[in-house]
């Protein structure tokens, strides 16, 4: 179900995020670029460590101040550069134009303030207030969701919450202003396997509904099949594969990807063991030389060792775009 | 496409840790010298080096000031009204300060975490009762016993050690209860059950051990408060009973002659000062180095 | 909410009646109980009639019932330092006094520490951080008495602005509040800045951010409102802090508050205004936790 040829509603070029250690400073986001379209879910996948949460934080400029910055690049939402404002009229985008939902429910919802609040601290912020207040406003909100009896829960404390309820309301928030774009930072991992899936159903309803867009990052293959409809696949801070999802899972163009694929179990292949990638990804402060994936490639060679790799185009165009970054792909 | 770079171009410098002056190396130099002059060296050798007796008179030198504000270095910190040296009796308060300390925490460690062991290992109705008292112990603030003490026996350094066992023994016996009660339940502590140990023996090498690092680490940092409460104690005169030349008893008397004579007060408390901080200093260290999960900082 | 409040009260009423245990059997524990009534060279005689008269003889329990049927009708005995005056009034006398000098402290140590530490947090590594960290360290190792006994000489003696001693107005009332004060800002400072940089680390203040919240907002209302309930737990320690305190800073002072009227009746063996003045300290103090534990409620809604 791929939308058709639609607008560009964020485009990232070379975005360069560089973080602060005891040890130095070190780029944990290199040379980053994707587009995301209006309507469309693109999925960042990686490892753990492999820059896909600093990816996103970054859009929304919300690096921690002492620890990373963005030393470089472009992130464009529409016609604006988001690199350039100033903080308040980056507020303005927060929440508004782009929203982000967070890992861990537990954590994401301040004990002290009921679902309600929080919900209309949003939408006080960003609208003005419809028929009925911004408590009605509240409530739809929550309806939205598909949490039971909204009227009821407005006024619940989030520890009254079930995982998958506070979820929801994490999904309320965010959807409660309207925003062309949900940034969803691994959203389902703290969930049970069944609200997973309910959740990831709620996503796509809301999408079809409202043209929204998703950055969706996870570390999930199996997921990425079922939510995105193009993919971007990370490793050691840098993109080494863009394209359709459908295309990805039939003809993986990079060896990483090809690797995450085959270790993802599926129910219909009957296999002794779980194949795994041998090896690490590279230490923050020890990036090879040449392609970083290079010491765990079972196709690298001379040049793989010493040189980085470009990004080489593989055809297609828009939502088709295929790309990926190994010198095999050299024509 | 719009190449820029943002307002934070450079990436943050990395913040010094301004304690770091503190910590030479590691070692927090700066409080263990000033511990070491301020409070162990006179009161285990003031006999041997302070300058005078700690009640010797010399009437001809009385309230002579202290020697960069008009005085002489015969009597570096100044004298008193019967001319006793401060600096003398200041060393020789610390003897006070030192055992005071040292006999009260020993008194209150031991009692408080014999029964915080016995109540966290055992639990049961022994536990219930130990933690009644602890709650109710700890809900009373230590002025209170000592008023009561104070009244009825008269000051004395058996009541200033009854008063200080008593505001730590509760405090001990709750902490290390909490330690235990996760320590029992680590597999190598059921492993020593399951192999037939007794009781005793799973104490000892399993429990204590591991304890003791806490227990370590608390006491130190109870130090300042003990000094401080003696002190008071005794600046109210319910504590160490005159003659004995405690801390505060000599800031209470410099009090009367406080406009004349502010050195009689001033150097005193400048000592308990001294040594709180640098215990409360070395203090921090410790728990750092030995148990960091305390840290609330 | 009801229950906790119930539960709570029993339990400040058990600690109360334990109270009174102790100050009884204190009195009993300690051998002769009229030796503290009677001059050293009294007459065998003079110490039978006392006995008999104090109603001594009786048997232990039946001499505690009366002491607490007394006590509830606040009858204590005969002050013996303070002539013709009923023990439990001379210590109602100067309660006023004690609770503007300690109420005053308390005060002034939210008010300055509070927002001081929440500052201390935010500018976490900055110059005004090295300094309030290093002032609490220091105002926490003083003690009171030597602070009280340095701002005399400094405003009173040498520069002359303030009274040296006693009560009876505001301008009497500065340096013995500020002695007071001092310790518990320190202590109060440290707490609250190390609970304001736990909760700015969470997850829910970054998703606040993500939703465009002002940092002010985020500092003042979100942060704050969860850390406020580490000092509010500070608090109940405060008041035990500052009841201890007055004592101290009272006598350095000559403030005419309760902590005076102890430390007199001690020197002058008073005994029932001893006993008189424990108990109203000590209901001063549960009193004060009760209150700490209904706050705590009021700002954690997952107590409740």
């Amino acid at each position: 179900m791929m939308p058709s040829e639609s607008e560009v509603v964020l485009s990232v070029r070379d975005l360069d995020t560089v973080i602060s250690t005891k040890m130095g400073s070190f780029s944990a986001v290199d040379r980053v670029s994707f587009d995301v379209r209006r309507g469309e879910t693109l999925g960042i996948v990686g490892e753990s460590g492999s820059g896909k949460s600093m990816t996103g934080l970054s859009l929304l400029r919300l690096l921690p101040r002492h620890a990373a910055s963005i030393v470089g690049g472009s992130v464009k939402l529409g016609e604006t550069e988001l690199l350039d404002l100033n903080e308040p009229e980056m507020r303005k985008i927060r929440g508004r134009e782009i929203a982000m939902i967070l890992q861990d429910p537990q954590t994401s919802l301040n004990p002290a303030f009921t679902v309600g609040d929080q919900i209309m601290e949003a939408l006080r912020l960003h609208r003005k207030p419809g028929k009925g207040g911004y408590l009605a406003m509240a409530v739809e909100a929550l309806r939205k969701v598909r949490v039971a009896a909204p009227e009821m829960r407005v006024s619940a404390y989030p520890h009254q919450m079930s995982g998958g309820m506070r979820q929801r309301v994490v999904g309320a928030i965010a959807i409660s202003c309207r925003p062309q774009i949900i940034i969803a930072d691994e959203p389902t991992t703290s969930l049970d396997v069944t609200v997973q899936a309910q959740y990831l159903r709620l996503l796509r309803e809301l999408q079809e509904e409202t043209g929204l867009s998703i950055i969706f990052i996870t570390h999930d293959f199996g997921i990425v099949a079922r939510v995105c409809h193009r993919l971007a696949v990370m490793y050691a801070g840098q993109i080494v594969e863009t394209g359709p999802v459908r295309q990805i899972f039939e003809r993986p163009s990079h060896p990483y990807t090809e690797a995450l694929l085959a270790s993802v179990p599926r129910l219909h292949r009957q296999t002794g063991r779980l194949p795994s990638i041998t090896g690490q990804p590279p230490a923050l402060w020890n990036k090879p030389k040449g392609c970083r994936f290079a010491p765990r490639c079972p196709y690298a060679d001379a040049r793989c060792h010493a040189e980085e790799p470009p990004v080489f185009d593989l055809g297609g165009t828009g939502v088709m775009q295929h790309s990926a970054r190994c010198w095999r792909l050299q024509p | 496409m719009h190449m820029s770079t943002p307002a934070s171009a450079e990436a943050p410098a990395i913040r010094k840790n301004r304690a770091r002056f503190l910590r030479p190396g590691g070692y927090p130099v700066v409080p263990i010298v000033i511990l070491t002059l301020v409070l162990i060296v006179p009161a285990l050798f003031s006999p041997w080096l302070a300058p005078y007796g700690a009640e010797e008179t010399d009437l001809r030198t009385r309230l002579a000031p202290p020697v960069f504000f008009g005085g002489s270095w015969d009597h570096m910190l100044g004298t008193d009204r019967l001319g006793r040296d401060v600096l003398s009796r200041t060393m020789y308060g610390a003897r006070y300060a030192l055992s005071i300390s040292a006999v009260g925490i020993l008194v209150g460690v031991v009692i408080g975490s014999t029964l915080g062991l016995i109540a966290g290992y055992a639990r049961g109705w022994f536990d219930t009762v130990i933690m009644r008292l602890v709650d109710i112990s700890l809900a009373l603030p230590a002025m209170l016993l000592a008023l009561a003490l104070a009244a009825l026996s008269g000051p004395s350094f058996r009541s200033v050690i009854i008063v200080v066992a008593f505001v730590l023994w509760a405090y001990f016996a709750r902490q290390v209860r909490a330690e235990v009660l996760s320590l029992r339940e680590l597999d190598y502590v059921a492993l020593a059950v399951v192999a037939g140990s007794s009781h005793l023996t799973i104490l000892r090498r399993h429990i204590l051990v591991n304890v003791m690092n806490t227990i370590v680490v608390l006491a130190t940092l109870q130090v300042g408060i003990v000094i401080t409460l003696e002190a008071s104690l005794s600046f109210l005169g319910i504590g160490i009973p005159r003659p004995t030349p405690t801390w505060g008893l000599l800031v209470s008397d410099g009090r009367q002659l406080l406009t004349s004579a502010w050195w009689l007060s001033f150097f005193p408390g400048l000592a308990i000062l001294l040594t709180v901080l640098s215990v409360n200093l070395f203090g921090d260290w410790l728990r750092d180095r030995l148990d960091p999960k305390q840290r609330t900082i | 909410m009801q229950k906790f409040l119930l539960i709570r009260t029993t339990e400040a009423l058990i600690a109360l009646w334990a109270i009174t245990l102790i100050v009884f059997g204190l009195m009993h524990l300690s051998g002769n109980p009229v030796g503290a009534l009677l001059p050293d060279d009294a007459s065998q005689e003079q110490i039978d009639f006392l006995i008999q008269k104090l109603g001594l003889d009786k048997p232990l329990y039946v001499q505690y019932f009366t002491f607490i049927a007394n006590a509830l009708q606040g009858d204590f005995g005969m002050s013996m330092k303070w002539p013709r005056e009923e023990a439990m009034q001379v210590v109602l006398n100067r309660l006023p006094a004690t609770l503007l000098l300690g109420g005053t402290a308390m005060g002034l140590s939210i008010v300055i520490a509070v927002p001081l530490g929440v500052v201390s947090a935010v500018r976490k590594g900055t110059l005004v951080d090295s300094i309030a960290q290093a002032v609490a360290l220091v105002g926490q190792s003083m003690p009171s008495f030597w602070l009280g006994i340095i701002l005399i000489w400094i405003f009173a003696v040498w520069l002359n602005w303030l009274p040296t001693s006693g009560g009876g107005s505001v301008r009497h009332l500065v340096l013995p509040a500020i002695a007071i004060a001092w310790f518990q800002i320190s202590a109060l400072t440290r707490l609250t800045r190390s609970a304001m940089l736990e909760v700015l680390d969470a997850e829910y203040i970054k998703l606040a951010r993500a939703k465009g919240v002002s940092e002010n907002k985020i500092v003042w209302k979100h942060a704050l409102r969860n850390a406020a309930i580490v000092p509010l737990t500070y608090f109940g320690v405060l008041a035990g802090s500052v009841l201890t305190g007055s004592v101290v800073i009272e006598t350095v002072f000559s403030w005419p508050g309760l902590g005076w009227v102890a430390i007199e009746a001690i020197k002058a063996r008073d005994f029932p205004v001893v006993q008189s003045v424990v108990i109203v300290f000590a209901i001063i103090f549960i009193l004060s936790n009760l209150v700490v534990d209904l706050l705590y409620a009021y700002v954690d809604p997952r107590i409740r």
